[in-house]
């Protein structure tokens, strides 16, 4: 019987496992990961560190949902290389492991930027369960935290960390906050909400330093500037995990290369999720994993499904903040656009030949999944469109 | 009709526009959405969606 063999448990990977199942009830599926826990939402990472959501309410699927769909998942297993022609990983604890198809989504590692002092105690990035405990440890005997990196895991995080009680301050590199999201004006108002909340913000910024020795007593700005905190989160993006790809020889860039059937350079090696680079891009975000575990699975197993890429699009996850995103938000003002704007709520929306190619809304997102299909389909809704931004 | 937003990723159900890519068409409330429906920008369960503030 074909065996299947899946390296990384997130989105990508349970994805790409359950449209396996779907296509063939008797293959042998087998997921490995090196976590813990069984799939689990990792976007609700900053819900956990708040106590909204326990260990238990952040599993996706549980031990049972393997079992219904006969799928093996083996838990805490690091994969350390392997070969492709013989068709083996090899896993930390010196096991082989034969596949005859191998889809890898073992995803991607945070980026911790060159500053001196980010290897201290005390200094976090939070990318996964452990990472999110080992924070909370730490928090309760802290009163101030500084999150370098303005992008919304980081806002969303600081918001966590804010309810546990801290103060907040966010040391941003670009002059203005969710540059990929936002463009200044919805930024500068993003940003009045939550300094109203309490936040703090050091935009256009760069970290020098981390100081302290046994315990974090702050950070010093490459302008001299002295900001005391009792830890670091850092979240400056993520970066694929290449080393297993590398080790196998696969045609690897910033990502392991991907066709748009999700086939890396070798015919029986697919893959899905944050390590993929798809023409030039790579993603790192959900829904874009998703799609691609989905691609993955249906092809891998005889299918015939093709990838498109995906529209970036966003939704700021702090209660009480109505936030979101979508494709082409026009920083440099080189698209015709439409804006409504009132005291609150900032509503932009970006055309190209008449064709909506992406959204701001703040304060109130009414209609967004109707514009966001909109934007991915390029269906024309400009007659529509005054009704969609009504206020 | 009630909204339910998606504690996961954020997406909103509307009732009024159902899903109709996978299904739901408009006018359906959110308890009668089909169980194995699952939230169309994030794939979590209809059991990890809160009706909007």
């Amino acid at each position: 019987m074909k065996k299947y063999l899946i390296v990384g448990n997130g989105i990508a990977g349970t994805t790409a496992a359950e449209n396996i199942r779907k296509h063939d009830a008797t293959v042998e599926i087998t997921i490995v990961t090196e976590e813990e826990l069984p799939f689990y939402y990792r976007i609700r990472l900053p819900d956990f560190l708040c106590g909204e959501v326990n260990e238990s309410g952040l599993v996706a699927k549980k031990k049972e949902w393997y079992q219904e769909n006969n799928i093996t998942l083996r838990l805490s297993t690091k994969i350390t290389g392997g070969s492709v022609k013989d068709k083996i990983l090899h896993s930390s604890s010196g096991e082989e492991i034969r596949f005859d198809r191998l889809i890898l989504a073992n995803g991607s590692a945070p980026n911790i930027p060159a500053i001196s002092g980010s290897d201290k105690k005390g200094v976090f990035a939070l990318h996964c369960i452990q990472d999110a405990k080992d924070i909370i440890s730490h928090a309760s005997c802290c009163k101030k935290a500084i999150l370098i990196g303005g992008g919304l895991l980081g806002l969303e995080a600081g918001n966590g960390l804010k309810k546990l009680g801290l103060g907040i301050t966010v040391i941003e590199f670009f002059p203005r906050l969710l540059p990929r999201q936002l463009d200044s004006e919805g930024a500068r108002r993003l940003q009045s909400i939550l300094e109203d909340r309490g936040f703090s913000f050091k935009l256009d910024a760069k970290t020098r330093s981390i100081e302290g020795n046994e315990k974090i007593e702050g950070v010093t700005l490459e302008n001299g500037e002295f900001i005391a905190a009792d830890m670091v989160i850092i979240s400056a993006g993520v970066t694929p995990k290449l080393h297993l790809a590398k080790k196998l020889g696969l045609d690897c860039n910033r990502g392991i290369k991907v066709d748009k059937q999700m086939r890396t350079s070798h015919p029986d090696i697919y893959e899905a999720g944050d390590i993929v680079e798809f023409e030039g891009r790579t993603y790192g975000i959900w829904p874009a994993a998703m799609e691609q575990g989905k691609i993955a699975g249906t092809n891998i197993s005889g299918g015939n499904a093709t990838y498109e890429g995906t529209i970036l699009s966003s939704i700021l996850k702090v209660a009480g903040i109505d936030l979101a995103s979508a494709g082409e938000i026009d920083e440099e003002n080189l698209h015709d656009s439409k804006t409504v704007a009132s005291e609150t709520i900032y509503k932009k929306i970006v055309l190209d030949n008449n064709r909506v190619i992406g959204c701001i809304m703040l304060g109130d997102r009414k209609n967004f999944n109707r514009i966001n299909r909109a934007i991915s389909t390029g269906e024309d809704i400009l007659s529509e469109l005054d009704t969609l931004l009504a206020i | 009709m009630d909204k339910y937003v998606c504690t996961v990723c954020g997406y909103v159900y509307d009732p009024a526009l159902g899903d109709p890519d996978n299904g739901v068409a408009a006018g359906t409330a959110f308890k009668d959405i089909p169980d194995d429906w699952v939230c169309p920008v994030c794939g979590a369960g209809k059991d990890q969606f809160e009706p909007e503030a």
